[in-house]
């Protein structure tokens, strides 16, 4: 027999006090009509009604699982806590990466060899339009392998690299309006 | 025009629509090809654990926008792609479950119940090609209903139901897949819930946009692709990702190979699973044409009618169902794949999309612009072409494009498919994700686009680990604002009668059978 959890009580516990907050709190401070409304001696619906209807099947919702029976779900555990965190983090580093690694490049080779230092002239032109994504991307593709495998080979390498130029392929090279990120952002 | 020549134009329309090349003198017109490349790709990714036909969607919806335009010409060729890929992945998703007893779909989970013990003595190839037959003839079936049903029952909605009736259909729509879809009936109302709340971010009639905290990433409201992207994909990748942690060596590179994949069927074999097939298919289309209600139920009951006729009829030397039946194969195939024609049903005739496909094809269809999923489409008028419905019937015709593909090239396809199970899942889905965050970042040219989905990924990651579904979410978000505007003309239309959901007799009826499926689906959850 599977072992028994709260952890829908816990969850309906927490979307009862988050319905209660929207309903209280938010709807009131940030909707200008209300449910329904008198405009020029006319009755109609206000922009409250959808998020009010909502949020009180939230609180339904949240009020059902809070008094139901402990089932099998575990819930949120401390493993999962921490891959959230780990793919957070990996997500912040590489993201950051992809969007500020051309024009810093740019601008560091303006100043070494005297080329044009912005990057939003540059960003439709190669190999400059792709050294964000090509960096970011790869190191995306390589953290979370290293995440799963706690190990990068010379293969791995490879295919992240492969990957990239292929996602370069489908998107940049047959489609003029499209732009890789971060080009559309610079 | 009469509906015979709408019938004629849409199959004109697919044949005959713009050439991409000849042969021999015969145009093959961009659809067919699109159709043939959607089929095929869905397939590759049916077969690949832990992908599935939804992420080929995502990723390849801008590329065909980019590739077709904007025009009412792209509607065809990308929505044939679209269906290719969602009738492919249902095949495909048979192989890894025969070959390795791993379901490449959710709903092939039940094929490795007799498709894996049949592997286990040497009978793979019959094993495919028994799923691959079951699957195209369930698919066929469904196509079939789906053609006679879709218009029928849109002539009858755009005929009998006016404004309040149409709000009290939506809602009973949605309540009903918050009901019956996922673990619990509480669970699905949070998902639905979540997901009206989510869609009434930044929009509203006010000048101000509701509920943006007077911030401009709230203020245009969410992206529609990066919401549904989110949630779907990425929250699906996340999800299959972390279970490769744990998992270390569940794929090894060039492990499993050297499987025999020949066999044939023989006359008896088809006679055989033909009952089986039969009744799955009818099983498979009746829940299909329910909103929201997916082929992974239809999968297991199909099953379960299978098994008591076998245990009915069997002979005492053949295998029972778990040990290796074939007609446990094709009963659970046909069942699944019958889901896929059937699910169209609701979002061709009422707007409802039924299933993450038909959110797909809507997701399409809003963005190209040109057609509106819903009763409004089969107006046959005779003096004006209505041109939707032309399109409507460009997509039934592709569906059995796509279905004979299948019944010539699938089966091949399918088993030379086994290659794919190879590639190991924990370097394939960093690969998936990022291709996926292009392919948002390509539609939107904005960096925030891609925080956003990646935050819907982790809300869809986050729901699939407390069990929660995120199929009744995706379909509120995608309906919350039409639902809102029907009741708003519904309430202008009554003369502001606030009881204008209750007053008419077919729209209280929905109100009263959309609380019945609640209250009822609660208490046999307790019950369990």
């Amino acid at each position: 027999m599977m072992k028994k959890h709260k952890s829908d009580r816990v969850l309906g516990i927490v979307i009862v006090l988050a319905s209660l907050l929207i309903l209280s709190v938010w709807v009131p401070n940030d909707i200008e009509t209300g449910v329904i409304e008198q405009v020029r001696r006319r009755t109609v619906l206000g922009d409250s009604l959808l998020p009010v209807f909502a949020a009180s099947v939230l609180l339904l919702s949240g009020a059902l699982l809070s008094i139901g029976r402990p089932s099998e779900n575990r819930g949120l555990t401390v493993a999962n806590l921490r891959f959230i965190f780990g793919m957070g983090l990996i997500f912040v580093v590489t993201l950051v990466v992809m969007r500020f690694a051309g024009p810093l490049l740019v601008d560091v080779a303006g100043d070494v060899v005297g080329a044009p230092d912005v990057y939003r002239a540059l960003r439709d032109t190669a190999p400059w339009k792709y050294i964000g994504f090509v960096l970011g991307g790869a190191a995306m593709i390589l953290s979370m392998v290293w995440m799963a495998e706690r190990r990068i080979g010379g293969a791995v390498i490879v295919t992240a690299l492969a990957a990239v130029l292929g996602i370069i392929m489908l998107f940049d090279i047959p489609f003029d309006d499209l732009l890789l990120p971060p080009n559309g952002d610079v | 025009m009469t509906p015979f020549d709408y019938v004629v134009a849409g199959i004109a329309a697919v044949f005959l629509g713009p050439e991409l090349f000849s042969i021999f003198g015969v145009p093959v017109s961009v659809t067919l090809v699109m159709i043939a490349f959607g089929f095929l790709a869905g397939v590759l990714v049916g077969a690949t654990p832990g992908l599935g036909g939804v992420m080929v969607m995502a990723i390849s919806l801008p590329i065909l926008i980019s590739a077709f335009g904007f025009s009412s010409d792209a509607l065809l060729p990308v929505m044939g792609f679209l269906i290719g890929v969602m009738k492919g992945a249902t095949v495909g998703g048979a192989v890894p479950a025969i070959l390795f007893n791993t379901p490449g779909t959710p709903d092939s989970y039940m094929t490795t119940l007799d498709g894996y013990p049949m592997t286990q003595k040497g009978q793979a190839g019959r094993a495919l090609r028994v799923a691959h037959f079951s699957s195209a003839a369930g698919d066929t079936f469904s196509d079939v209903v789906l053609v006679l049903c879709a218009p029928f029952l849109a002539l009858l909605v755009e005929r009998f139901l006016d404004f309040p009736e149409k709000a009290a259909l939506l809602i009973l729509s949605l309540s009903f897949i918050a009901a019956l879809v996922g673990a619990s009936p509480a669970k699905g109302l949070l998902s639905a819930a979540l997901g009206l709340l989510v869609a009434s971010i930044g929009t509203g009639n006010d000048f101000y946009p509701r509920l943006s905290l007077d911030t401009d990433l709230l203020s245009n409201g969410f992206p529609l692709v990066g919401v549904v992207v989110g949630v779907l994909v990425i929250g699906a990748v996340f999800d299959e990702f972390e279970k490769t942690l744990s998992d270390r060596t569940a794929a090894v590179p060039g492990s499993r190979n050297g499987l025999e994949t020949e066999g044939r069927l023989t006359r008896r074999d088809y006679l055989d699973i033909l009952p089986y097939v039969g009744r799955s298919a009818l099983t498979g289309t009746a829940i299909g044409a329910l909103p929201g209600i997916g082929s992974t139920l239809a999968a297991t009951l199909g099953y379960a009618v299978g098994a008591r006729r076998h245990a009915r009829v069997a002979g005492p030397d053949e295998p029972a169902f778990g040990e290796g039946a074939p007609a446990g194969v094709a009963a659970t195939e046909a069942a699944n794949s019958s889901v896929s024609g059937a699910n169209l049903i609701p979002v061709l005739s009422l707007g409802i999309p039924g299933n993450t496909a038909a959110v797909f094809l809507i997701l399409a269809a809003d963005s190209i612009g040109g057609f509106n999923p819903g009763p409004s489409v089969f107006r046959f008028s005779e003096d004006v072409v209505n041109p939707e419905l032309v399109i409507a019937y460009g997509i039934f015709t592709s569906m059995f494009v796509a279905n004979a593909l299948n019944w010539t090239i699938g089966g091949v396809f399918m088993r030379s498919m086994k290659v794919m199970t190879r590639f190991p899942k924990q370097r394939l889905l960093p690969v998936v994700l990022l291709l996926t965050l292009t392919a948002i970042y390509v539609q939107t040219t904005d960096f925030a686009a891609i925080w956003i989905t990646l935050c819907f990924g982790l809300l869809g990651y986050l729901m699939r680990r407390l069990d929660i579904s995120p199929l009744p979410f995706v379909i509120a978000f995608v309906l919350g604002g039409r639902i809102e505007e029907t009741v708003r003309q519904a309430f202008a239309a009554t003369g502001s009668d606030p009881w204008f959901l209750f007053n008419r007799p077919v729209a209280a009826a929905f109100m009263v059978a959309a609380l019945f499926v609640i209250i009822w689906s609660t208490r046999r959850k307790k019950r369990l």
